[in-house]
């Protein structure tokens, strides 16, 4: 068995071609995104940027149950498989803790003004600023707002009138909300033309937790105090968690085992009154070609003004081999020039053009209720307004929102889920070293 | 060097099989079980320290551990029960000579064994649906109200349970009838003789004769079952509240939402734990039956 020197020599040259490859090879960066309208947006507008920067982009589209798993291995094995990533805003602090995000300090200093002044502040910090430096652009904002059939309210005002002694108007707190919900519920009312007053979506999680805390801090609750201990269980979270049963009556039986979308679908199918839902979703309720109800929808702040702030931002993982090329397509996508074309093809960048456009707000109505429910929009990570965010929020939200849905389900009471909730995420928050180290 | 290759052929064609082994299943198992002695949140670098049994002992007096194990428990044994005694009668009633139709009615059994667990999973999510599924319209001819199947901890669970029994019960009637179909005539004709009723040829002689086949059909399903994940996780991801979160599912949160790594490892070590217990008592327990009965 003689090895033979000269195709030995063959194969060592071409694996060494094989490795320098690389270093020669065109700018390409590799994306993951979550994929909500912006991401098909973005896809559809890609191909300009290409052409215009000769850097070739690559874009995967992941579920939203899997990106957050997904993005963390990425970021904590070292390993840069993605150099842009979609990220959630409250994983900020998750994400910069791993230590692999690239701040983008030294692209902001060469950066024009206009560029960085253009974006809606508090967004822009909200979702990218950590301990002074920022992270990210919000390139999909999201807040929660109330989507509701004008024609139903004006068609049955007089008998709302006639059955509760005061006129029917958008509702301005969650009991008000729960109330109209009844009055559109078909097994209640015969009369109405819809089969529920809400649609809910309350899956264990995240979908839970969207529901439950925009009635807390509507009616005043925190989910923590200044001391981080939990503060759910009291009175005011029984009353917020008892609202949404309430409300559910008027909501199909399985809505505690629905997502959003499904929530929308609903909705636009035309059988519902009211829904409260992302507005990211409102390019599809208002396009007549996917729903019904498109011309017949209005928009409002969510009851008690207290929305949670959700949206998506752009972060860049520090160990990628084209910083570059990754900060420059983080800033194309967030672009105050494409920034109107964008939302035509389904996506809502956080620049303030956006929502003050006469043309955009002329075919989107919705979008200056958006503005205005950012302003009083809240971070589910901090315990108050303006405090301090927790990091583990999957794991929060994990907990709390199956805390949640074991009560909607009748599995036990509220309190008595809130109670047991408290007791797993004070043991969370303490192995994560929130009261003093172990 | 020849010579040397030669001798030894034996150890050196093994060599690859032990070094994937090692590095699939010895390493991963030796590191796993230091790793659980440790804390380490993955998205925390540099937070790693030993910390001794704390890991065991939190999840051993974690409401939700103990919940996943009873769910996981009752599972098992409502899933296997079922199988076992409807697998049985199945191949009993496959194994009377006048049914012409054997080879295609196993063919047809061993459809619901081929589709993927993710597959069966979906089916039954969608045949389950409030609005659309075919369960609700079925249940609503017959003037019974229609009901959310996954949105009630109990009808979740149930409806997990049958969507596997859907699909193993065939592995079972499989291995029962080559059982039925190795029984030799020579028993039977004997008790004839002797005047023995149906019922008491089978107690004496069946069932005795069948003990090796129902305990390799239990094990197999029993271990099987243990592991489910694929599809709970489609039907319910473990909802309502923790009413379908099996063990695996559990695990699966902890170590890959949470990544609490080493809280899973130990996870994973107590789990081991229990199916060795499970092994040394029942399994022993159920070969020496079976293996007493084939010596017969």
């Amino acid at each position: 068995m003689k090895i033979n020197g000269f195709l030995f020599g063959v194969v060592i040259i071409f694996l060494m071609i094989g490795f320098l490859v690389p270093v020669f090879a065109a700018e390409e960066i590799n994306v993951i995104m979550y994929g909500a309208p912006s991401a098909d947006a973005i896809n559809t507008l890609l191909p300009s940027f290409e052409k215009e920067t000769g850097i070739k982009v690559n874009i995967e589209i992941t579920p939203h149950k899997e990106i957050h798993s997904k993005e963390l291995l990425d970021l904590t094995s070292g390993t840069a498989n993605y150099d842009v990533m979609s990220m959630d805003n409250p994983w900020l602090q998750e994400f910069v803790r791993t230590g692999n995000l690239l701040p983008f300090t030294k692209y902001i200093e060469k950066e024009d003004p206009k560029f960085i002044e253009g974006f809606i502040q508090n967004i822009y910090k909200g979702y990218g600023e950590y301990e002074g430096e920022i992270y990210a652009y919000p390139y999909q904002v999201g807040v929660q707002v109330l989507f509701y059939r004008k024609d139903l309210f004006e068609q049955y005002s007089n008998d709302y009138q006639k059955q509760y002694g005061y006129p029917l108007e958008v509702p301005v707190t969650f009991e008000e909300y729960a109330q109209i919900a009844k009055f559109f519920t078909k097994k209640y009312n015969p009369n109405v033309p819809t089969t529920y007053g809400v649609g809910m979506a309350a899956y264990r999680g995240g979908p839970a937790l969207a529901e439950y805390c925009m009635r807390l801090w509507a009616m005043g609750g925190r989910e923590f105090d200044e001391k981080w201990n939990v503060q759910f269980n009291d009175y005011i979270g029984v009353k917020a968690l008892e609202n949404i049963i309430e409300t559910g009556k008027s909501a199909p039986s399985s809505y505690y085992t629905m997502y959003f979308d499904e929530m929308s679908k609903q909705y636009m199918s035309g059988n519902t009154a009211m829904i409260i839902q992302w507005d990211a979703f409102a390019g599809e309720i208002f396009d007549k070609t996917k729903s019904q109800v498109a011309d017949k929808t209005g928009v409002a702040v969510v009851p008690g003004t207290q929305p949670m702030l959700g949206g998506w931002a752009l972060v860049i993982n520090k160990n990628t081999k084209f910083p570059d090329a990754a900060y420059k397509f983080v800033r194309w996508v967030n672009s105050p020039e494409l920034a109107k074309e964008f939302v035509f093809v389904g996506g809502l960048p956080g620049r303030l053009s956006v929502f003050k456009d006469p043309d955009l707000v002329a075919k989107y109505p919705f979008l200056p209720v958006a503005l205005k429910s950012y302003e009083t929009a809240r971070k589910r990570t901090t315990p108050y307004r303006g405090g301090p965010a927790i990091a583990e929020l999957e794991e929060y939200q994990e907990i709390l929102g199956a805390g949640i849905n074991e009560a909607l389900a009748g599995q036990k009471s509220p309190k008595e889920a809130l109670d047991d909730t408290k007791i797993e995420v004070t043991k969370m928050m303490e192995n994560a070293g929130y009261y003093g180290k172990k | 060097m020849i010579n040397f290759i030669r001798k030894n052929s034996n150890y050196l064609f093994i060599i690859p099989a032990v070094v994937v082994l090692f590095i699939i299943v010895i390493f991963p198992f030796i590191y796993t079980f230091l790793v659980s002695f440790q804390f380490w949140d993955l998205p925390k670098p540099g937070s790693r320290h030993f910390v001794g049994f704390a890991n065991y002992v939190d999840i051993l007096t974690s409401k939700r551990f103990w919940s996943s194990m009873a769910v996981t428990f009752i599972f098992v044994g409502a899933s296997v029960a079922i199988e076992m005694v409807l697998g049985f009668l199945i191949a009993a009633l496959l194994n009377i000579k006048l049914v012409i139709l054997r080879p295609i009615v196993r063919t047809l059994l061993i459809i619901p064994m081929m589709v993927t667990p993710v597959v069966a999973g979906t089916t039954w999510k969608l045949m389950t649906n409030y609005e659309f599924g075919i369960l609700n319209y079925l249940v609503k001819l017959i003037g019974l109200p229609p009901r959310d199947w996954l949105g009630t901890s109990f009808t979740a669970l149930t409806m997990v349970i049958i969507t596997d029994v859907w699909q193993w019960t065939p592995f079972v009637i499989l291995i029962i009838l080559a059982g039925f179909q190795s029984l030799p005539p020579e028993p039977y004709e004997a008790a004839v003789v002797d005047g023995a009723s149906n019922l008491k040829a089978f107690r004496y002689i069946t069932f005795p004769l069948m003990k090796p086949f129902i305990g390799l059909a239990l094990i197999l399903r029993v271990i099987y079952a243990y592991r489910i994940f694929d599809t709970v996780f489609v039907m319910t991801r473990g909802g309502p509240g923790y009413s379908t979160e099996v063990i695996s599912l559990h695990l699966y949160y902890i170590a890959l939402n949470f990544f609490h790594l080493g809280t899973a490892s130990a996870i994973s070590f107590i789990v081991i734990g229990f199916a060795t217990i499970f092994s040394l008592v029942f399994i022993n327990k159920i070969l020496i039956v079976s293996v007493r009965g084939l010596e017969r």
